[in-house]
């Protein structure tokens, strides 16, 4: 048969694209090298963490699945940051790595018109730039009418443990050969990255007594917006601590790190080091963090946080056990690099269809990011887009401005990327409106209009939003008078007031919080604490947010600018030779999105719209002459 | 295109007349709020010249020439008003002010032409040459002592961006990566970062004023007895430089007023030969005159005639200019050398003397050294101090100034260190204005060149 949407892989990024396409009435197909491989995290047992927790909460909120399945199995829940402002809080949970994936085949088989199958994709069949199905290593041919590709790092994969290699998508797995040829067949240029795990040990051989343990939150908070509460038995995690002794290991094998021989030319993640690089980057630090995180509720495993390497297996053995508690250790599976194939991003358009190839979507590790929550944020955004040209709709782009996955994939399809790209606040320019606790206000409505979040999903978000402004307008009409209020300042030390100020005024008060001020509130309905939460975050940092948002249309007026996908950029003699090739070369799709490009200076956008304007022009002189 | 640009549309440092030019929706409203003339401008026909005063708070800060050009009948086919200064380019900067703390915006180079371009008023042809224009380094290719001061002006600034980087930085490292194991930046520590970056910014933004020298010209007075050869020397001035604005009629009546350049610094001459060849030194009413002159100008050109005595005149001259800078000139030395070198400097004691023949040519490069030297008196060259001598640039160092300070009260009062940094990426964004700008992919190389990350 002939399917609409072909997902080729089971991974974070390929879960959510089948999940969207077939929840928007598409009938899918998901190819995978291993079915029990389904939502395997091949790295560390957790989800979220800074910036990429408010991923989850933004995938979430579009009606992806991450958040839901992570509410259902994580064994610990976490707030970062939560000293900090509300901005860079970010939710993070240690994972049952097996029960996670359990649960999201569970989600994946439940759908009615959505179909698994084992099988090796060795090319894409394509006719006239337009890709019409794929070839599996059996010789099978698979129609379909869109085909999204989430290879994670199983293109070409080649695993590194001391001065062995092998191919292998992850420890364990074969890798993907033939499609990375196919895709250069087709034209495409691609570059290779290296990313790396940790050890894993034997839990009954590691001492977690002489470790300091780490506890999740006491008020866990879901990832979800639709998961009420969680009811869940936290798991502790244990913090110890490389010593002096582990370095010198490491330096004294240094001539059998693939890393420092030369054997891998994949370029590594800046932001996750292995533990040799530390070593020998920073030789002044005498000791690192180690984290022992529990595997699951059902195995005794742990995942030894901080000590990623592709050192020889008897150097990984060796190095655990100068680690206090880890005297004993017995490694269950060595750690490793793994080089791969990616495909260079700016080839994609904002949408995450090829530009070069129709019906073409890439997804998650194969358009150079790392991390299960960028993959799926991409797989999400792949598979929605994949349903809407089925139907023959618009794409659908999130700005930056609107969510951090709007910041993921503009970053990829304008800038590319050189390392395995990992999301931070620091990379959203609008991070004091993007926040993971405003997710659901930001982009539940586009979840709701591809009917991924239902519509009583959707009538209680906008209840939220009615009841967080008659809230505000609340606080700021209503004035308390020096008696009352200088009761609760003067218990709180602070400057009590002499004339009558509204509750929004004692708000501003950094050390007043909204539950402060309830007692002076009056009789009204008292509001939920989600509420109660974006109403203080408003009030509080009113003039920063409002600052925030005048940034935000600044930035709306040069996305509206257009750049038509043939504009001749060559014949543009004015601008820079740097802006005119790498112009050509991404062919932006907005003044925006140009401005944005490495190269291309505040001169070059003033020509761009000198000729835009030119355009303008004589295509309405053209259409005057028609007229006559 | 919306907002109301405003430039002065003559060359800066160049001409003693001005022109204040604004476009846009808004160019008529806000220069009503400014003019004060026998009709509102609102009311003028279009291309007529009135006769008005640019008035602020009550303070008088030109008697200007007005026209109004109204939509579509304009360079730009909006409504543009041109205000035309008479005061000198002093005057011209505060009118600009004025207006820009109206609500226009300054324009970016070649606007007016791209407006024009955008409302038909020229073809592609012209509006490439913009565009060629906007995209050069230099613009207009400006004199030597700017651009090469721009050259330092761009290493100060570009310090600055870089100190503010790397604050960023060991921000964003406390933000996004709170989980490591590393020391993170302390409020104190952020506050001096702070309050160091702010003084230096602070110390820019006041080098504008310093700058007046190289927008507004150093006003220099060749004073002397009739016929000791100020003409001459004028001549010889201007005939050497090429870079001669036409002469206009100054506010003095009866003088004439020269713009020329030595070594990139912009000379204001008044040759007060014009009156002095009928009027008798001694008689009262040319003597105040020359006094006027004196006071006025910031440096003066003594003229001596070699070929004679020293006269009544000269010494009399000696005392009246006393306090003020000078450069003596020994004329005519081409005749018979009469004159005593010694008297003269035992009468105009310190000042710096030059020997020349101004008929002949002779001792002009002499001349302008020391004329240079005495400007720059501590002996530095213009180029090595970073002075800002554009109003842009004033104008993005002054909001990154505001926006730090917004970090530092951001700090002070408490608040999470994302504010600052918001505030602090603002401050970039207007200091990037200047010397280009600085993407988070700046900051994570910093973070990530500095720090032990990653588990």
């Amino acid at each position: 048969m002939d399917y609409d949407v072909i997902v080729v892989g089971g991974g974070h990024a390929g879960c959510e694209a089948a999940l969207a396409s077939v929840r928007m009435g598409c009938s899918t197909l998901l190819v995978t090298m291993s079915i029990e491989s389904i939502a395997q995290m091949s790295c560390n047992p957790a989800i979220g963490g800074l910036a990429k927790g408010h991923l989850v909460r933004e995938i979430d909120a579009l009606g992806g699945e991450m958040g839901r399945v992570i509410d259902q199995t994580g064994i610990q829940f976490k707030m970062l940051n939560r000293s900090k402002g509300p901005a860079v809080w970010s939710p993070r949970a240690q994972a049952d790595r097996v029960a996670y994936r359990t649960a999201m085949r569970r989600e994946l088989e439940r759908q009615e018109n959505l179909w698994i199958k084992q099988a090796q994709v060795t090319a894409l069949i394509v006719r006239h730039d337009e890709i019409i199905g794929v070839r599996t290593e059996s010789g099978e041919e698979i129609r379909g009418h869109v085909v999204i590709l989430t290879p994670g790092t199983f293109l070409n994969g080649l695993i590194h443990i001391g001065m062995t290699s092998f191919p292998a998508g992850r420890a364990g797995e074969f890798p993907a050969i033939g499609l990375s040829d196919s895709l250069r067949e087709l034209g495409f240029r691609l570059g290779r990255l290296k990313t790396g795990t940790s050890p894993r040990v034997d839990g009954r051989t590691v001492n977690l007594d002489v470790m300091q343990p780490q506890w999740g939150d006491g008020d866990p908070q879901p990832f979800s917006y639709r998961t009420d509460r969680l009811e869940v038995e936290q798991l502790p995690c244990y913090l110890t601590r490389s010593t002096p002794e582990t370095h010198r290991i490491i330096r004294g094998a240094l001539d059998r790190s693939p890393l420092y021989s030369g054997k891998i030319v994949g370029t590594g993640p800046r932001y996750c080091p292995s533990i040799e690089v530390k070593v020998v980057r920073f030789p002044e630090k005498e000791s690192h963090q180690i984290f022992i995180e529990p595997e699951g509720r059902d195995t005794t495993e742990v995942y030894v946080n901080g000590l990623s390497t592709s050192l020889p297996e008897d150097i990984q053995l060796r190095a655990l056990r100068t680690i206090p508690g880890m005297e004993e250790a017995e490694i269950t599976r060595p750690g490793y690099a793994i080089e791969y194939d990616f495909v260079l991003p700016t080839q994609l358009h904002p949408w995450l269809e090829t530009k070069s190839i129709k019906n073409l979507f890439l997804a998650g590790q194969i358009n150079g990011t790392s991390g299960y929550e960028e993959a799926a944020a991409q797989g999400l955004m792949a598979g929605i887009n994949a349903s809407l040209k089925v139907r023959g709709e618009e794409p659908f782009v999130l700005n930056r401005s609107e969510a951090y996955i709007g910041v993921l994939i503009d970053d990829l399809v304008t800038k590319g990327t050189e390392e395995p790209y990992r999301m931070f606040t620091s990379r959203a320019e609008y991070r004091l409106i993007l926040r993971q606790d405003n997710a659901d206000l930001r982009l539940m409505k586009y979840g709701h209009r591809f009917g991924l979040i239902s519509d009583e999903e959707y009538a209680s978000c906008k209840r939220k939003r009615e009841n967080i402004s008659s809230e505000i307008a609340l606080l700021k009409r209503r004035r308390t008078n020096p008696t009352n209020a200088n009761k609760i300042l003067i218990e709180r030390g602070l400057s009590p007031i002499k004339e009558p100020e509204t509750l929004a005024q004692l708000l501003r008060r950094p050390q007043l919080r909204y539950d402060d001020l309830i007692p002076l509130r009056g009789d009204e309905r008292p509001v939920d604490p989600e509420v109660a939460h974006q109403v203080q975050i408003e009030i509080k940092y009113e003039g920063y947010l409002k600052r925030q948002l005048s940034q935000v249309e600044k930035f709306k007026e040069m996305e509206r600018i257009r750049l038509p996908e043939d504009l001749d950029y060559e014949s543009m003699k004015a601008l820079s030779k740097e802006a005119r090739e790498k112009l050509m070369l991404i062919r932006p799709e907005s003044l925006g999105q140009a401005s944005r490009i490495p190269g291309v200076r505040s001169a070059d956008l003033s020509v761009l719209l000198i000729y835009l304007q030119k355009l303008k022009r004589e295509r309405n002189s053209r259409g005057d002459r028609t007229r006559k | 295109m919306g907002e109301t640009i405003v430039a002065i549309s003559t060359p800066i440092g160049m001409g003693g007349i001005g022109i204040v030019r604004l476009s846009g929706p808004e160019s008529i409203r806000i220069a009503d709020t400014l003019f004060v003339g026998k009709k509102r401008i609102s009311q003028l026909p279009t291309y007529r010249l009135t006769y008005g005063k640019i008035v602020e708070d009550g303070k008088e800060l030109d008697e200007v020439l007005i026209s109004v050009m109204k939509a579509p009948h304009s360079y730009t086919t909006e409504d543009v008003v041109e205000i035309n200064c008479h005061g000198g380019l002093a005057a011209t900067t505060r009118v600009l002010e004025a207006v820009l703390r109206r609500g226009a915006r300054l324009a970016e180079p070649g606007e007016f032409t791209k407006r024009a371009f955008l409302g038909g008023r020229i073809d592609l042809l012209q509006a490439e040459a913009v565009a060629d224009l906007v995209s050069a380094k230099t613009g207009l290719g400006l004199e030597t002592a700017l651009f090469q001061m721009r050259g330092s002006l761009s290493q100060r600034i570009n310090s600055i961006k870089e100190r503010l980087t790397r604050c960023l930085s060991l921000i964003e490292v406390g933000l996004d990566f709170s989980d490591e194991d590393i020391d993170f930046l302390e409020t104190e520590e952020l506050l001096e970062i702070l309050s160091g970056i702010l003084e230096e910014l602070q110390e820019l933004v006041k080098s504008f004023e310093r700058g007046k020298i190289l927008r507004e010209g150093v006003k220099i007075a060749i004073v002397g007895r009739p016929n000791v050869g100020k003409s001459s020397l004028l001549n010889l001035l201007l005939g050497e430089e090429k870079a001669i604005v036409t002469p206009i009629p100054g506010t003095t009546r009866d003088s004439i007023e020269e713009w020329l350049q030595i070594d990139g610094i912009p000379f204001h001459v008044i040759d007060t030969a014009g009156i002095r060849e009928t009027d008798d030194l001694i008689e009262l009413e040319g003597r105040k005159r020359t006094e006027f002159h004196i006071s006025d100008a910031e440096l003066l050109v003594v003229m001596l005639d070699a070929s004679e005595e020293l006269q009544p005149e000269d010494r009399l001259l000696a005392t009246m200019i006393k306090g003020k800078k000078a450069l003596v000139v020994l004329n005519k030395c081409d005749l018979k050398k009469v004159l005593d070198k010694n008297a003269v400097s035992m009468i105009y004691g310190g000042s710096p003397i030059v020997e020349m023949s101004a008929l002949k040519g002779w001792g002009l490069e002499e001349f302008n050294e020391d004329l240079v030297s005495l400007v720059m008196e501590d002996g530095q060259k213009l180029a090595d101090r970073p002075v800002i001598t554009r109003e842009r640039h004033k104008e993005c160092l002054q909001r990154a100034e505001k926006a730090l300070k917004e970090a530092y009260n951001a700090v002070t009062s408490g608040l999470s260190f994302e504010y600052p940094a918001f505030d602090i990426r603002e401050a970039l964004g207007s200091i990037g204005e200047v010397v280009g700008e600085v993407t988070s992919e700046d900051i994570l190389d910093e973070i990530f060149s500095s720090f032990c990350i990653g588990k």
